[in-house]
């Protein structure tokens, strides 16, 4: 099936092109077939810019976030901004992404960089998917602040076959556009998931040292009293969909454990201007896993003002935890949240 | 500002334009409608993270109306507009200071990097600023939650053929402190997420 071109800049379709009592022309077919083909292969950010506040050592650190990836997802790129402090030794790391070829980054002492990983996927899914990776200090210093953002890249071209792609050659001038022409067109339409917000928010402490559960850096709770997990609640703000609507429902994922099988971890989600606590998800698991899927509602935006807040207020999302049952502590090292 | 019609989704029966019917022009125009919303919403967030219980990170300290950049975002990937514009930014940040007040800058620039006190310093727009006293973090009021992208430079980066010749436009976030008196302060939290409405 052929490969179409992904165009660089949306086009906008002339509405008065599109007038009762004339024929549509395939200009303008056209013109909505790229703007189609700009949503399916515009690129999405899977993780945006997270900082990782844990101390790089020279043991093997695991990270895991999960998002929603995408069909035309074929290439993602993370990139790994080092910041330095000035006097320290030149640094020198391993990183290992999805289990792939270790790369190593060497930091100068004092220096800002951001060092870019290309990851192929062998084979994209539209997925709540696992995003892992390791960092190793292999020389130097530890003293530094490490942050991290994942994103598939834009596509050049789309294909009919797998990717949805609307096959612009047939929408030309003067050429007959028979109705099957428009159905990929119309298809794309109606997916009100074209657009999703793949990644929203990510916070990202390692679970694992050298292969072990390792506690150091999860945040821990011993009561059977709800705590937050970070220290003030973050921003959120899902996208528009239909007219009228005020929220939209988020998908949250947590990872964490128990040290006592008897025990249970419990998480929520608090949201400030809804005022809502969501359900909750438990593990009982003495090992690290991630907890069933929580769905929960946040405001959406509204695009009628000048900054999309609704009564000019951000909606701010809080994760609380606790430990139920049992003795022991509960410990929580992951959050991703994103539009599923 | 957002290019659909009607600023949403509009529903639609979609064997309205099956093999052999007549195609009503007010469909086209949902049709229309849909693919620039669906553009339009594909708005990321391109920066969003806290701290949790730890007081060391971006970190800077100054004397009396120096710019000290305390955070550095890695590339952002941006989106454009159909003139070429990337869409603006909803920005909030949060932080405390130390001992006394702080003025915390959020720079956002496109293409090279926000790095030097001169980029603290730009008053054209992409920049929003609050001043605190905290001691404890809280997101900060800032003058303005919107940041409008340059647009002298829109394109950084042609990727290899590798991965498909393809225009990666990118921006990055910068928090800068500054202050009247010396200061001293740590950021606690960024926030970046595009926006399409007005």
């Amino acid at each position: 099936m052929p490969d179409i071109a992904v165009p660089a800049l949306p086009l906008i379709p002339s509405l008065s092109a599109i007038t009762t009592g004339r024929t549509v022309r395939a200009s303008t077919w056209s013109d909505m077939a790229n703007l189609g083909n700009l949503a399916i292969g515009a690129g999405s950010v899977l993780v945006p810019e997270t900082v990782l506040t844990s101390t790089l050592t020279t043991s093997v650190d695991t990270y895991r976030f999960r998002a929603k990836t995408r069909l035309a997802g074929k290439h993602r790129l993370w990139c790994f901004t080092f910041n330095d402090n000035p006097g320290n030794a030149d640094g020198e790391f391993e990183i290992v992404i999805n289990g792939g070829t270790p790369v190593i980054i060497t930091i100068p002492p004092g220096s800002i960089q951001t060092y870019r990983i290309l990851e192929e996927v062998s084979v994209p899914a539209l997925a709540d998917t696992e995003l892992v990776f390791t960092i190793q200090r292999a020389t130097g210093s530890s003293a530094l602040n490490l942050s991290v953002t994942v994103f598939e890249l834009p596509r050049a071209t789309i294909d009919t076959a797998t990717e949805a792609a609307v096959d612009v050659s047939a929408l030309r001038p003067r050429g007959p556009i028979y109705d099957g022409a428009t159905l990929p067109l119309v298809s794309l339409a109606t997916d009100v998931t074209l657009g999703r917000r793949t990644g929203m928010f990510h916070w990202a402490v390692p679970s694992r040292r050298a292969g072990a559960p390792i506690t150091t850096f999860a945040r821990s709770n011993s009561t059977t009293t709800f705590a937050d997990v970070l220290d003030l609640g973050v921003p959120m703000l899902a996208r528009a969909r239909y007219r009228g609507e005020t929220t939209r429902t988020l998908r949250a994922r947590f990872y964490g454990w128990v040290s006592v099988g008897t025990a249970t971890l419990e998480v929520q989600v608090f949201t400030s201007r809804l005022a809502a606590t969501s359900a909750t998800v438990t593990t009982s698991s003495t090992t690290p896993v991630w907890l069933t899927e929580l769905d929960f509602t946040v405001d959406c935006e509204d695009l009628s003002t000048s900054d999309g807040l609704q009564s000019a207020t951000f909606d701010l999302v809080d994760v609380k935890f606790r430990r139920t049952g049992g003795a022991g502590t509960a410990y929580i090292t992951n959050i991703s949240i994103f539009e599923n | 500002m957002a290019e659909s019609q009607y600023g949403a989704f509009l529903r639609f029966d979609s064997t309205q334009l099956s093999d052999n019917d007549p195609c009503d022009t007010d469909l086209v125009r949902i049709v229309r409608n849909n693919m620039l919303h669906a553009v339009d919403t594909h708005g990321s967030v391109l920066v969003e993270w806290m701290t949790h219980g730890v007081t060391s990170v971006y970190t800077a300290s100054g004397a009396t109306n120096e710019y000290k950049r305390a955070y550095f975002s890695g590339p952002l990937l941006i989106r454009r507009k159909a003139d070429g514009t990337p869409y603006p930014l909803r920005v909030q940040l949060a932080a405390n200071v130390v001992s006394g007040s702080c003025t915390f800058r959020i720079v956002v620039t496109c293409g090279a990097p926000a790095f030097w006190e001169a980029d603290a310093r730009l008053n054209d727009g992409a920049c929003a600023s609050a001043t605190t006293s905290s001691t404890s973090s809280i997101w900060l009021t800032l003058d303005k939650t919107l940041i409008q992208l340059p647009r002298e430079r829109i394109v950084d980066r042609r990727s290899t053929g590798k991965i498909g010749d393809v225009d990666v436009t990118t921006a990055t976030v910068a928090v800068f402190l500054t202050y009247t008196g010396s200061f001293s302060g740590r950021v606690a939290g960024v926030y970046a997420a595009e926006y399409c409405g007005l």
